[in-house]
């Protein structure tokens, strides 16, 4: 219900990303580039996963799953039957979300812990039909040789497909992401989330068809996770079912609660946080993971709305400042603008 | 023919029987109040009727038609709204939105157009929070529209679920103990905000302890006991029947 924020921080956010294409495109080496876009990949598939879990509040355990969906089956039409990768793309996005729709449907009856033991058994289901189906995926192997995206065909210029245009393509893709997810959080269906979340049965009380939007949720929500997929598969070329695993779903939950549940931008910067981070903890040397663990129980502990709670800390302390500057020029009988 | 009809139910969980083949029946345009000690089954009932809890047996009727196995949510599009004793409100939305969000979710203006920012849906979002301070007013919460819910002091969040409930328009307001927890100052307040919600044209079925009260303004007495209904009719009725002095002040010493 509240729009001029909103556009604020999304005048930030594009900025922000202009400039890490900037950065990316001139001074990164293809190394920090390629952590560039898989910044973005997950960056979408946290966000996605937070529209479940910190709007609706359905704690989901096989996101993991629908982000294999979709790199599986964008990967699969472009290699066996050669159709052209946008297509692809764009139906293992959909097919992601008919998944989620289903799961969505068997599961979402059921409450809380029982939903995420029921959610989990599904992810361990997409794993296992991944990592046995020899024939389909190639098992444990994982596909390789994954056709890049042809040229665009409105383009004269012949397009390399460097990291670069990745990163291009992966920043157009948080935004949209973005876009999608504030403004859904900014209307009415957004606020009827939250209602869901905070008390379903006064949400159903108040005429709210609970199941209904529940159900919306988790099939929007891998819709972008499978669009977040298609991207990785093209990408990187080479997709291993270990990478849709149980574990990789668990890691996008810690990945969601540390960005703070209920906000995509904290999303966005856990994303960052978690593919940058263990890569500077190389410092530690052997004991890199190790002490990432520890950076997560830390910041767990002490800012448990993640850092989307840290970033509000920050922005109240300079909030904070600007109105000693303000009442400092009031008592020295001046306004805030002779301040100025 | 009555707004609300219950007709021989009974809830059983398990071998004990909660509700035991109650009927009573709810006219329209009037206060209607269940009064009975602890336990006597008061907010299974309610359960029953907003269709929280499915009756072992019997029917409910509202307006004509059966709501015995309607869920929740279409039961409010019916027309009946509830407050809940144990208080439920969306705590981290402020007061404004825990009010708005009852128009907004029974609104018309679609998902997408929603999501759009349509006209229509910026309309719908205006109407609703008019109607939400407006509502908000009434109750006594005037100036508290920003707050967090979950920061209202306690007899402010029963107010606030009542105006919530308000905001659905329903035909029939159902009331699980509105009074507890108000001191008495306002207590009577809000006893003459019920008579005036009732001349909008809101009945109420109200659950409530503060007896006196419930004589001054209830115009139909329903007293359940042990999940019974022992007595029933207009307040000076009630209060001189035996049976409920029994239930209220124990039986007989011989």
């Amino acid at each position: 219900m509240v729009a001029a924020p909103t556009r604020w921080r999304l005048l930030a956010l594009i900025m922000l990303f202009v400039a890490a294409y900037a950065f990316g495109t001139t001074f990164a080496n293809d190394y920090v580039l390629h952590l560039m876009v898989l910044t973005c990949i997950f960056s979408v598939l946290v966000m996605s996963h937070n529209l479940v879990t910190g709007y609706v509040g359905l704690f989901h355990l096989c996101h993991a799953a629908f982000f294999g969906v979709g790199a599986y089956v964008s990967a699969l039409l472009a290699i066996h039957l050669h159709l052209p990768i946008p297509l692809t793309f764009v139906i293992g996005a959909c097919a992601a979300g008919f998944s989620g729709l289903t799961v969505g449907l068997l599961s979402v009856r059921l409450g809380g812990h029982y939903f995420a033991i029921v959610s989990l058994g599904l992810g361990v289901i997409v794993y296992q039909v991944l990592n046995n189906w020899v024939t389909l995926t190639a098992g444990p192997i994982g596909l390789s040789g994954i056709p890049l995206p042809p040229q665009i065909p409105w383009i004269r210029k012949s397009i390399d497909w460097t990291p670069s245009i990745f990163l291009a393509f992966g920043l157009v893709l948080v935004l949209f992401t973005y876009v999608v997810f504030t403004r859904i959080q900014d209307s009415k269906v957004g606020l009827i989330m939250k209602a869901i979340r905070e008390n379903e049965l006064a949400a159903a009380c108040v005429g709210i068809r609970t199941n209904r939007v529940k159900i919306s949720a988790f099939t929007i929500a891998s819709f972008f996770a499978g669009a977040a997929g298609g991207m990785y598969a093209h990408y990187t070329r080479i997709i291993v079912p270990e990478q849709f695993s149980f574990m990789a779903s668990a890691e996008l939950v810690a990945m969601t609660v540390l960005g703070g549940l209920g906000s995509f931008g904290g999303s966005i910067a856990s994303a960052a946080f978690f593919t940058i981070m263990p890569e500077m903890l190389r410092v530690a040397g052997q004991w890199r993971l190790e002490s990432f663990g520890a950076l997560l129980v830390i910041v767990v502990l002490f800012f448990p709305r993640g850092m989307a709670g840290l970033g509000e800390l920050i922005w109240q302390g300079f909030g904070r400042l600007r109105g000693r500057v303000v009442a400092d020029g009031v008592t020295k009988g001046t306004t805030s603008r002779g301040v100025a | 023919m009555a707004l609300l009809d219950v007709s021989d139910v009974s809830k059983r969980f398990g071998g004990n029987e909660v509700i035991s083949h109650a009927t009573f029946a709810v006219q329209k345009d009037t206060i209607t109040a269940i009064l009975g000690p602890n336990g006597a089954g008061k907010t299974t009932l309610f359960n029953m009727i907003t269709g929280v809890l499915r009756p072992t047996s019997g029917n409910i009727l509202f307006g004509g038609k059966s709501i015995t196995n309607v869920r929740v949510p279409e039961i409010v599009r019916m027309g009946i709204a509830r407050t809940f004793q144990k208080l439920r409100l969306f705590k981290n939305l402020t007061a404004l939105e825990n009010v708005a969000i009852s128009r907004l979710s029974l609104g018309e203006v679609s998902w997408p157009m929603a999501f759009l920012g349509a006209r229509s849906s910026r309309q719908e979002e205006k109407k609703a929070v008019e109607e939400a301070c407006e509502l908000l007013s009434f109750v006594g919460l005037g100036g508290f529209e920003n707050a967090r819910a979950g920061s209202l002091a306690h007899g402010q969040q029963r107010l606030l679920e009542i105006a919530r409930a308000m905001a659905l328009h329903p035909a029939c307001l159902l009331l699980d103990e509105p009074m507890a927890g108000l001191n008495p100052e306002d207590s009577t307040r809000l006893a003459g905000s019920l008579l005036r919600i009732r001349e909008r044209g809101m009945t109420i079925l109200l659950i409530e302890h503060h007896v006196d009260v419930v004589m001054d303004i209830a115009d139909h007495i329903v007293v359940l006991d042990f999940g019974k209904i022992i007595s029933e009719g207009l307040p000076e009725q009630v209060q001189s029947d035996p049976r409920v002095i029994e239930a209220y002040l124990g039986g007989k010493v011989n």
